[in-house]
């Protein structure tokens, strides 16, 4: 399970190509594939590719956790002292703690410990639940309002309207203007943590899933009053172009997967099928992190899967796994 | 299944049950606009189906209703599936027990009986066993799910051990008998 230096290296041996991209981003292009900048985790020259995805498996998730960060050059490659850091966790639904329907808090609480230690000025960690489902009870069963009560961080669902600002995505195939957590919009650093699960809707939710859960007004990802979607195949789409509209507004920096439980049936609330994998895994680029993801699915066809292969088309990440450098520290 | 850590198991018999039960009044002021103005065109007969208690548990918020396109709001993209199947109406409703801790209810009103056995045979994946409650159950750690002619209903319960599955076998019972016979 550990991941010293000496396997640090091996490691990085099997790293493709490119760079690490560093920071990513509000509101900014998509990366391109071609883009290399240097990793400057200390002692080492190595390079990533941005696109690559690190994971590590263990029951000790918060352990998990840090060896991918620490794989990716730590957390400091993407918080800058004196940074405003939202984490975006998805804690949708006030449902028992083993129906796994959101993120195992100890991968949050890892994560917030990492950003507290490179000097932030504020940590939120923020998401807005659905709606008919109590809100405040979400973060508590979940255990992210509790791995949130530390000095210097808030934990809180947001659902009221003054928690929202109104913008507008040009471009956008659908979703041509949007109510986003403010939290959001304001931050230097968005964390993207979501949950592998799968959707009765998208087929899976993960990385760009994850991302409708800081809008507020969702309801019309799902159908448009004068226009509703005419077939199932319809509805698919529409959700999965709101979800590639809104990402390519708004980025997260870094996404950590918890698929330390994956739902393999009865998603997004579960209970359903589970299947215990004990991996945590991180990208800066969702939509490889969603490929690598849906792979852990034996049930799940990428090639079927919309918003993975329209937020590719889009420019927003890799789709094709055979590009897709997979560190793992195993 | 991994369970939480020791400290956060105490945290959620001790801040869920406690604290949940100390806040819960404040429930309906928590309660996102969307329910609230679905609570507001609830009818009697749906509520009834939630009775305000059962044994050693008691309903600790007004049940709220979710019609059409409102259901988006209470499940999400777990909505289709029922909408697709003719969809009537949803409600929810939580309780605590003693014993048993919380437990939360949704109740699904489909227009026909084929609309209910077609969603709880794709939620499932098997057409549900014998358990004495509804035409068919499914009974897993944490949750039963049952149907009787329109209605689809799942009780979640958030504690587990044998004191919440009589509690959550108790109210589906109660609900169960509710149900109006065709």
């Amino acid at each position: 399970m550990a991941c010293d230096r000496r396997r640090f290296l091996e490691c990085l041996g099997l790293v493709t190509a490119a760079g690490w991209a560093g920071p990513t981003v509000l509101a900014g292009p998509p990366n391109p594939a071609s883009q290399v900048l240097k990793q400057s985790k200390p002692g080492s020259s190595e390079r990533l590719s941005p696109h690559a995805v690190v994971k590590a498996r263990g029951t000790d998730y918060a352990a998990a956790t840090r060896q991918v960060i620490d794989r990716m050059g730590g957390m400091s490659q993407f918080v800058s002292r004196g940074s405003k850091v939202v984490i975006k966790p998805n804690v949708g639904w006030d449902k028992p703690f083993h129906f796994r329907a959101n993120t195992h808090p100890e991968i949050v609480r890892a994560v917030i410990e990492m950003v507290l230690a490179a000097g932030p000025a504020s940590v939120k960690v923020l998401d807005f639940p659905v709606e008919g489902q109590n809100a405040k009870s979400a973060f508590d069963v979940s255990g992210i309002g509790m791995v949130g009560m530390k000095k210097g961080v808030t934990a809180q669902p947001v659902f009221e309207p003054a928690g929202f600002r109104g913008i507008s995505i040009p471009g956008a195939a659908v979703l041509k203007e949007a109510l986003v957590i403010k939290e959001i919009l304001d931050a230097d650093v968005i964390i993207n943590i979501p949950v592998a699960k799968s959707h009765f809707v998208t087929d899976y939710t993960g990385a760009l899933k994850n991302w409708m859960g800081i809008i507020r007004d969702r309801g019309f990802f799902h159908t448009d009053p004068e226009k509703p979607p005419k077939s199932k195949q319809e509805h698919r789409q529409r959700v999965a172009r709101c979800i590639v509209d809104i990402q390519q507004k708004i980025r997260p920096t870094l996404s950590i997967l918890d698929a330390s439980v994956a739902m393999l049936t009865g998603g997004p609330p579960g209970p359903g099928e589970q299947k215990t994998l004990n991996l945590v895994l991180a990208s800066t680029d969702p939509v490889a992190l969603d490929v690598v993801g849906i792979g852990l699915f034996p049930n799940l066809a990428l090639q079927k899967i919309e918003t993975v292969q329209y937020a590719a088309a889009a420019g927003l990440g890799l789709a094709d796994p055979a590009k897709i450098p997979v560190v793992d520290c195993a | 299944m991994r369970r939480p850590p020791k400290a956060l198991r105490a945290f959620g018999l001790f801040g869920v049950g406690i604290v949940g039960f100390v806040l819960s009044p404040a429930v309906p002021a928590e309660t996102p606009p969307a329910a609230v103005a679905a609570s507001e065109t609830s009818d009697t007969a749906g509520a009834a189906l939630l009775p305000d208690t059962v044994g050693g548990c008691r309903r600790v918020a007004s049940p709220h209703r979710f019609n059409g396109d409102q259901l988006y709001q209470l499940i999400d993209g777990g909505a289709p599936q029922f909408l697709e199947k003719g969809f009537s109406w949803a409600l929810s409703g939580e309780y605590r027990c003693e014993p048993g801790g919380r437990i939360t209810i949704e109740i699904y009103r489909m227009e026909t009986a084929e609309g209910s056995r077609r969603v709880f045979t794709e939620r499932q994946g098997t057409p549900g066993g014998e358990s004495g409650i509804g035409e068919e159950a499914a009974v897993v750690a944490g949750q039963i799910e049952f149907r009787r002619g329109r209605f689809v209903v799942t009780v979640d319960l958030f504690d587990q051990g044998p004191a919440p599955a009589a509690a959550g076998r108790a109210l589906a019972l109660a609900i169960d008998g509710k149900i109006p016979r065709s």
